[in-house]
């Protein structure tokens, strides 16, 4: 686990001076630099430092959605896993509102039976239920 | 020093990123004092042409260009280009290889239309004077298929590394750099046609390759491991993409200076 941490730290560390040296030179809506910043966003996440991690996950969906344009696959996988990014930490309504931008321009992309459409679908659904489920607590509790 | 880029060149080594710095200081000294000598007594031009001071100015060139400083190498590479014209003749072989070289610099400065116009002219007038066996135009024709793709045409990128390819391995062996540099360019043609799984499989079998023939730090294998982990991406296969790219950002990081401004141009360069 330890080890593993350092591996990561490490990895950040790399990742941001890539990122440094790719907005000087390419600037910040080169595909390239999309790259990066998705990548770092990814490592972030995997350290549970949370509140980065958005930021980079935001930073990508911005420049994939101003480089790319709002249907290619890689704005679609980004705004996917920021939805799953605040989906985690209890961010429901922020997180249903991207699946529900990104879901059908997912399926459209890559096939309703896609297993990663198939997960993100579920794991929407999961969420709705949740909400729903919430909402009759609040509604019972307070007669 | 022209030697040490020769040999960079030749034996697809890579020198220590302080070393390439050292280099680099070099050749601009050397570039500004010709450039002052030749403004303050034209003259000495002939003298230069005769001296054959384009071939050192030939490898001065490419070695800029593997080290990212894409404007330098084209100043450099007009340069040649032009001796070469008045020296050597256009049809001269060495005239058509500086076009080759310019080409590179200018797609990989994003002048993707007179990258296409040179390599084409290039490729079609060694084909008319070697033949198309020759490895030289296979080199261009190789070159060719590479800016194609950039200019998004994959099509006609895919159709020439196809045709590159089956010559090339006829030429050179399967295992050879340049046969394996073909199948790289096939793949990226693939990949911007969205054919992801087809060039997912080309990847994963050249990236294995390319570690054994020409082992992990080398420019070649870092390209594939970073056109390997896009791909994946595209697929949503996420875990292991992030993998890849991540070792593929340290490996170029290892065959670069860390904090070099121009480690970013590795990226998206021929």
């Amino acid at each position: 686990m330890l080890k593993d941490q350092g591996k990561l730290d490490a990895a950040e560390e790399m990742m941001r001076r890539a990122l440094a040296a790719e907005e000087k030179t390419l600037g910040r809506y080169h595909e390239n630099t999309l790259i990066t910043t998705w990548t770092l966003a990814s490592v972030l996440k995997k350290q549970k430092k949370l509140d980065l991690a958005e930021d980079m996950m935001r930073r990508t969906l911005a420049g994939d959605e101003k480089t790319l344009g709002p249907d290619h696959g890689n704005t679609l996988i980004t705004l996917l896993g920021l939805a799953e990014l605040l989906n985690e930490q209890g961010r429901y309504e922020e997180a249903s509102l991207l699946y529900k931008r990104g879901l059908p321009g997912a399926a459209k992309r890559s096939g309703e039976d896609s297993p990663w459409v198939v997960w993100h679908s579920e794991e929407y659904s999961d969420l709705l239920e949740r909400v729903k489920a919430t909402r009759d607590e609040t509604q019972s509790s307070s007669p | 020093m022209a030697a040490i880029c020769d040999g960079q060149q030749h034996r697809h080594t890579t020198h220590p990123p302080a070393f390439q710095q050292a280099l680099l200081s070099h050749i601009k000294i050397y570039d500004d004092d010709r450039m002052s000598l030749e403004n303050t007594y034209p003259a000495s031009q002939s003298y230069f042409q005769r001296a054959r001071l384009d071939v050192p100015d030939g490898w001065f060139g490419d070695f800029a260009r593997q080290c990212g400083r894409h404007d330098e190498s084209l100043t450099i590479n007009q340069r040649v280009l032009e001796m070469r014209k008045n020296s050597l003749g256009n049809d001269n072989i060495d005239t058509l290889k500086a076009m080759d070289r310019l080409a590179f610099a200018y797609t990989n400065l994003g002048e993707q239309e007179k990258a296409e116009t040179c390599i084409r002219k290039a490729f079609d007038d060694k084909n008319a004077i070697l033949g198309a066996e020759h490895p030289e135009t296979l080199y261009s024709l190789e070159r060719l298929a590479m800016v194609l793709n950039r200019g998004k045409k994959f099509e006609e990128g895919k159709k020439l590394a196809e045709m590159a390819w089956k010559r090339r391995e006829k030429l050179s062996g399967s295992d050879a750099q340049e046969t394996l540099y073909c199948l790289s360019v096939l793949a990226r043609a693939l990949a911007g046609q969205e054919r992801f799984a087809e060039a997912e499989n080309l990847y994963r079998n050249l990236l294995l390759r390319q570690e054994r023939i020409l082992g992990r730090y080398n420019m070649d294998t870092f390209h594939t491991m970073y056109d390997l982990g896009k791909v994946l991406r595209a697929q949503w296969n996420l875990d292991e993409a992030e993998d890849l790219l991540r070792q593929a950002i340290e490996v170029a990081q290892k065959i670069f200076e860390p904090n070099h401004p121009d480690l970013a141009n590795l990226f998206v360069q021929l």
